[in-house]
């Protein structure tokens, strides 16, 4: 008993000591590294450009030196949340190296939870020339694991149930400065990165695998292969100081998978040669999508990323991306896209020649800025050229789930111009709705004020074929008629409140259809009232004040019509139909009736009238028809009771007259 | 006081501005003399109904004398035989030299219809037939209020009577009052 006692005193001191002796060197370890965590900062905030902040700094045994809470402290948002942030980096050293060679050096990474929130623009002012640099000096003969575990990109759009982007990904150095990476990026679904995950796994996940060279300021990709469910891409190139470099590949993923085969088969094919199909192809080619010549360079800047140029060649067309994207002050785009890139647009008749501009700058989940396409399309004689200019105004995207996809927009402006036709018009308020679950058709509603009034529809969009195919039904309601003029000029005349039901499809041709009704409106000046104003005497044929005119139009790529046109007014009846062609050639009938309250008001029709024993007209007929081109049409008064009676009276000289001065008349008259 | 010796300078220098002056006249009268005479000798051949005569009359007229006012016609002609005797090929060539001419003339309009027949014997593209038929349609611009029917009217070089007929909605081609070709709008 007395013996024991001593022992365990002995023991206790034993195990205090040995745990003195463990902790006291960690202990001081983690006070050197709090007293140098302001060095360590100013060493990463030199190499990035940017004031980083670590928040806290430690040293956890055997080989490990923790950092947490690592942020870019100049990129505060208002509410104080870094857009950019690392919950955990683990500095892992060789333990061996630090001993035997008492050497310090850092043979894993593992950054854990880094966080990236692209809702407010991100400056990434990382020198790629530094850093290169910087990790081949360090490295020097040695190896380097970097592991990034549950990487998490939230994307730019508020109010969005949209799960954000996780990556995880590995990065092996070796000696040589080969270098060799796996990743993953997932939009379904979150979880632990897994090493022997093919990056092909289902909906949603993008996967990666590349092989590289770290040289002294540059790297070499040797191979970088990104792969989904439809989409496999092969790239090679190189980074130099700044600038990325790469050729390659783009392919539908879904039609072509490996055939591993059996075992017999493989001995089979051993003895006689590759009999049995290594690929098996088990869905249609999408041959078109295909992209080939792939060849890129884009320079990176403390400004931004400028695309020198993408090129590629896509059904044997060649295309070519080219822009510059800021992150001064605010995220700002600059892209242009084309086919056949080194023909100017207006110098080509080429139906494959498309031109797309896009210019805007992007803040708090909005867009302002302007969209350019311009394009040929076939016509009968010749190919016209199509151009859409939009100008945005605070364009928003938000996904509140279950595969929609909202679009917002204070302010639109399109301007359409085919040919030498132009026609504008002004959206306020854009709002619609468009569902994307369906991987083959998307069906979108939206509502819009339009001037004074209302603008609303709906349709789908076919997405399975190319090209897409769309349709959609629209309603336009309570909008003053002469607003939209901007839209064509024939409204320029045109007063009343308009409504109309259009339709519009683009397959198996381009076809908008529908019916419009304007009421309460006048006709203002109407060039062919104008001249019957003035030849018959009737001055209230300049202002036609009408209860209602109606009618069909449809509108194509072969023409344009007007039928079952009906105005009604109280002394003027109109009736008819009015096409003009692509290629700017008139077919028109119209039929008009006068009332006999009109023609009273007419002294030169009132004798007209009383000669032909039809002083008691209620109503006179005269119809017309119109044909020839839309600025120098023909015309023929069609034959009725009323010509025929006036025909007996007039001796042929006068008819020659009338027929001559009618002549000059209509040749003086323009179609607008 | 003018000297002698600059007076007669003068007279000299007079002299020879008018001796150049009628020579250009009297070569300038020749030459038209000789286009318009070969001219009416064509013309007096087609009359007799010597047409292929009138044709290699014709021929060298065009091809010498280019800037003849009589070129248009001479051209107009050799392309109307070269038709007549179905040869497609050059009577196109003709015809399409006719219509690139800048001058909107009965000559050309006729040269159009020409060119829209010789597209329906022997093919062309569907734009360009279109772009002849355009070309027929709008040539002239008619208003028709107690007539139906205005005509364009051209007597060629080979004699044949060629009227197009403008309706409302169609344009008759007749070559000697037989239907040539009917285009509609």
């Amino acid at each position: 008993m007395r013996h024991s006692l001593p022992s365990i005193f002995r023991n206790i001191i034993y195990i205090i000591l040995a745990v003195f002796v463990v902790i006291s060197p960690i202990a001081v370890l983690n006070i050197f590294l709090s007293k140098e965590k302001g060095a360590i900062e100013e060493f990463a905030s030199t190499l990035c450009r940017q004031n980083i902040s670590v928040g806290e700094i430690r040293f956890l045994p055997p080989n490990n030196i923790i950092m947490r809470n690592i942020f870019f402290d100049s990129m505060l948002t208002f509410d104080n949340e870094p857009p950019f942030f690392i919950n955990e980096l683990k500095l892992s050293f060789s333990l061996k190296k630090l001993i035997l060679d008492k050497e310090f050096y850092i043979a894993k990474i593992t950054i854990n939870h880094p966080k990236v929130d692209l809702s407010d623009y991100v400056i990434f002012n990382l020198d790629i020339k530094r850093i290169i640099s910087a990790l081949k000096e360090a490295l020097r003969n040695k190896k380097l694991r970097i592991v990034l575990e549950n990487g998490v990109i939230i994307l730019p759009f508020p109010n969005s149930s949209l799960h954000p982007v996780v990556l995880g990904a590995a990065v092996d150095i070796d000696e040589k400065g080969n270098i060799s990476s796996r990743g993953n990026l997932s939009f379904a679904r979150r979880g632990m990165y897994n090493s022997t995950n093919k990056g092909d796994s289902g909906f949603g996940n993008l996967g990666y695998k590349l092989k590289a060279r770290l040289n002294r300021e540059s790297v070499d990709i040797d191979d970088l292969e990104i792969v989904n469910a439809d989409i496999y891409t092969k790239l090679l190139g190189k980074i130099n100081k700044n600038t990325l470099i790469m050729g390659g590949m783009v392919a539908h993923n879904s039609i072509v998978r490996g055939y591993k085969g059996s075992f017999i088969d493989k001995l089979k094919n051993l003895f006689y040669g590759n009999r049995y199909a290594a690929f098996d192809v088990i869905g249609p080619s999408f041959y078109a999508l295909n992209i080939y010549d792939l060849s890129t360079k884009i320079e990176f800047s403390k400004h931004g990323m400028a695309i020198k140029y993408v090129k590629f060649s896509l059904n044997n067309i060649p295309f070519c991306l080219k822009g510059y994207f800021s992150f001064s002050n605010k995220i700002g785009i600059d892209l242009s896209f084309s086919s056949y890139p080194d023909i100017r647009s207006s110098m080509n008749n080429n139906s494959k020649k498309i031109d797309f501009n896009c210019s805007a700058t992007y803040s708090s989940g909005k867009f302002d800025g302007s969209i350019v396409l311009s394009f040929f399309k076939s016509a009968q004689i010749n190919n016209i050229h199509h151009k859409i200019d939009l100008k945005l105004r605070n364009l928003s995207f938000a996904f509140p789930g279950s595969g929609n996809v909202r679009i917002k927009c204070l302010r639109a402006d399109v301007n359409y111009t085919a040919g030498d036709n132009t026609h504008i018009i002004f959206l306020k308020d854009f709002n619609s709705s468009c569902d994307v679950s369906d991987k083959k058709i998307k069906i979108f509603n939206f509502t819009s004020r339009i001037y004074d009034g209302f603008l609303k529809g709906k349709g789908y969009l076919d997405v399975e074929r190319m090209p897409f195919r769309s349709s959609c039904i629209m309603k336009i309601g309570g909008v003053s008629a002469q607003n939209l003029r901007n839209i064509t000029e024939y409204f320029d005349k045109i007063h009343g409140n308009l409504s109309s039901f259009l339709k519009y499809r683009n397959h198996p041709y381009s076809h908008l259809y529908g019916d419009f009704t304007i009421e309460n409106g006048y006709l203002d000046n109407i060039m062919f009232f104008k001249w019957l104003a003035g030849f018959f005497n009737l001055p209230a044929l300049k202002e036609l004040h009408f209860s209602k005119l109606s009618g069909k139009f449809s509108v194509d790529d072969d023409a344009s019509r007007l039928e079952n046109i009906d105005l009604k007014s109280d002394n003027v009846a109109l009736k008819g139909n009015f096409t003009v062609s692509a290629d700017d050639m008139v077919s028109s009938k119209l039929y008009l009736t006068f009332s006999g309250k009109l023609l009273d008001t007419s002294a030169k029709f009132k004798r007209l009238l009383k000669l032909l024993g039809k002083e008691n007209a209620k109503l006179v007929n005269f119809d017309f028809q119109l044909s020839g081109l839309f600025n120098a049409m023909n015309f023929q008064w069609l034959e009725s009771d009323f010509k025929e009676r006036l025909r007996e009276l007039l001796p042929p000289m006068v008819e020659r007259i009338l027929e001559r001065r009618i002549g000059k008349v209509v040749e003086s008259i323009s179609g607008r | 006081m003018v000297s002698y010796n600059t007076m007669v300078k003068k007279d000299y220098v007079l002299k020879i501005l008018i001796n150049i002056v009628l020579a250009v006249l009297f070569t300038a009268g020749v030459y038209a003399s000789e286009d318009r005479a070969l001219y009416y000798e064509g013309i007096r051949d087609a009359r007799h109904n010597n047409i292929d005569f009138a044709f290699i009359i014709f021929d060298n007229l065009a091809r010498d004398y280019p800037s003849s006012r009589y070129f248009e016609d001479a051209l107009f002609a050799t392309g109307e035989y070269r038709f007549l005797i179905n040869d497609y090929t050059d009577s196109r060539v003709i015809f399409n030299k006719i219509v690139s001419s800048p001058e909107n003339t009965k000559v050309k309009l006729f040269a159009y219809a020409y060119l829209m027949k010789l597209c329906e014997k022997t093919g062309c593209e569907h734009k360009v037939y279109l772009g002849y038929k355009k070309n027929v349609l709008t040539f002239k611009q008619i208003s028709l209020l107690f007539r139906n029917s205005q005509e364009v009217t051209y007597t060629s070089a080979l004699q044949k009577v060629h009227k197009a007929v403008y309706f409302i909605d169609k344009v008759v081609v007749y070559i000697d009052n037989e239907a040539f070709l009917t285009i509609h709008f």
